[in-house]
């Protein structure tokens, strides 16, 4: 880059209010506007023509002063412009303020902010493409965010061109956090300029500023969203564990011996002198494991039957019990409904009872089975099945792994909803990203 | 950071399924007991003595 030559103090009398005017940058500098009565001065002009008289009062203070100096991005730079810009959407004014810096070699840039959020700006060195709401620059996409016509409201200090208040531009704004791309058109020209969003605390610490920065409103429209960083490492954790409980579910299903080891039919009758009766001796195979027992029962007739029952090891003696319960109903329903008679046939079946007893380790073993029932007679068909595969802790873990995903998703996109809810093409819902969806991604 | 607590989640969640499936662990609360009587295949009614029962 060329440089530039060094800044060139030079200051007058204001025209109209006869306050002293300072040019900081007085060889580039074409308008200025007196900090102390807002007019405006052609500075090009030998006899400092008055372009345009400010009636009103200065009542809007910039928090960057005119000609204050300090350090943004590592580099020194001097504010010496200070404008408000606004536009009206439906009879509401929303103004945002411009401050031009001035580096001696590198030349202008700005710092603009908008409800707490500032953004660095430079002018582009290219021409981006445009292509209906995207634009490209410099290898990045960016979504339309908005589009509006400006004009200036207010002015302080000197800028490089022929600045009035009232002085109109179309602008479109683009982005793609944390940058935003600006196209401003007049009647005359086309400027596009591209801005990173800079967090306050860099400006206050970077021009020495005061207290601290005002609180933010809202989401910026470039503010780098929080979840930008860990989208990717979130999405690869979620893929690799649900990939990983799958995997495991299926080698469960496809190693788990689901083998029945064990069957037999017991007759019970009110008669006997003795109901508890035990099995024949089974053996549980391979490693520790759940043993599902399942219970069959007919001959039951309006009745139930609690059913005492153990899994005993031969060799150690070791015992599971628990009590199980079958029962059978039925009978039939009658009436009258609006003069018309009606019977229904109705059975309750729980005559089929299953359990699954957790880690039995391998060996010899035989049930004891001890029923309770006031039925005449009935019988019970009892089977064992070793290491059956199941569903129930693949759906049990499930949630714990979509659960958290789920809601790192929602408040994502809940942060991008709130984001476009300032822009022209706000997202019409929460569980849906406007097209392209670059914001994360930057 | 978060994707960090994720994943250590996710891991214990994985541990639990892996502990659910291949020690075959339940919820159902069926009651151990120990030193049962050899006799019992001989005479099963005398094991009414150490059944404690669970559901």
């Amino acid at each position: 880059m060329r440089p530039q030559a060094p800044p060139a103090l030079r200051s007058f009398q204001c025209r109209s209010c006869g306050g002293n005017v300072t040019l900081r940058n007085a060889a580039q500098t074409h308008h200025v506007a007196c900090e102390f009565c807002g007019s405006i001065t052609n500075a090009q002009d030998p006899n400092l023509a008055l372009i345009q008289k400010y009636k009103g009062k200065l009542t809007h203070g910039p928090v960057i002063q005119l000609g204050k100096r300090g350090t943004i991005r590592g580099e020194p730079y001097e504010m010496i412009g200070f404008l408000l810009r606004t536009v009206t959407v439906e009879g509401t004014d929303y103004s945002w303020e411009e401050y031009l810096l001035h580096h001696p070699h590198r030349g202008y840039r700005w710092l603009a902010q908008y409800g707490g959020h500032w953004n660095f700006i430079k002018t582009c060195t290219g021409m981006p493409q445009t292509s209906g709401n995207d634009a490209k620059y410099l290898n990045m996409k960016f979504q339309k965010y908005q589009e509006a016509e400006a004009r200036v409201t207010y002015v302080l200090g000197e800028f490089f061109w022929e600045i009035r208040r009232g002085e109109k531009v179309q602008m479109v704004d683009y982005i793609n956090p944390p940058y935003l791309l600006s196209c401003e058109k007049s009647e005359d020209e086309v400027v596009w300029s591209i801005g990173e969003y800079i967090r306050p605390e860099e400006i206050w610490k970077g021009f020495e500023l005061e207290g601290s920065p005002p609180g933010q409103v809202g989401i910026g429209p470039s503010q780098p969203s929080p979840y930008a960083r860990t989208e990717r490492p979130m999405r690869w954790t979620f893929w690799i564990l649900l990939g990983a409980l799958v995997l495991s579910q299926f080698s469960c299903l496809v190693l788990s011996q689901n083998r029945k080891v064990y069957e037999e039919t017991f007759s019970y009758s009110k008669a006997d002198p003795e109901h508890a009766k035990v099995s024949q001796i089974f053996e549980l195979a391979g490693r520790t494991s759940n043993v599902k027992i399942v219970t069959k029962a007919s001959g039951l007739s309006n009745d139930w039957a609690e059913i005492e029952m153990a899994l005993l090891n031969l060799d150690t003696g070791e015992a599971l019990d628990l009590t199980r319960e079958v029962s059978y109903y039925s009978g039939v329903a009658s009436g009258v409904d609006e003069g018309v008679p009606w019977t229904e046939h109705w059975t309750e079946d729980g005559t089929r009872d299953s359990v699954l007893l957790p880690s039995v380790s391998s060996g010899r073993y035989y049930l004891w089975v001890h029923p309770k029932s006031a039925s005449e007679k009935f019988s019970l068909h009892l089977e064992v099945h070793r290491d059956v595969p199941r569903w129930l802790p693949f759906f049990l873990v499930l949630p714990w792994i979509l659960v958290p995903y789920g809601i790192y998703l929602w408040r994502r996109r809940s942060f991008e909803y709130r984001r476009w809810l300032e822009s022209d093409y706000p997202m019409p819902s929460l569980t849906q990203l406007p097209s392209g969806g670059a914001t994360d991604d930057s | 950071m978060i994707h960090k607590l994720y994943a250590i989640l996710g891991t214990l969640a994985l541990l639990g399924f892996l502990a659910f499936q291949f020690l075959g662990w339940t919820f159902v609360d069926a009651h151990e007991a120990h030193d049962a009587p050899k006799t019992i295949r001989d005479n099963p009614g005398a094991y009414r003595a150490h059944y404690v029962g669970g559901k």
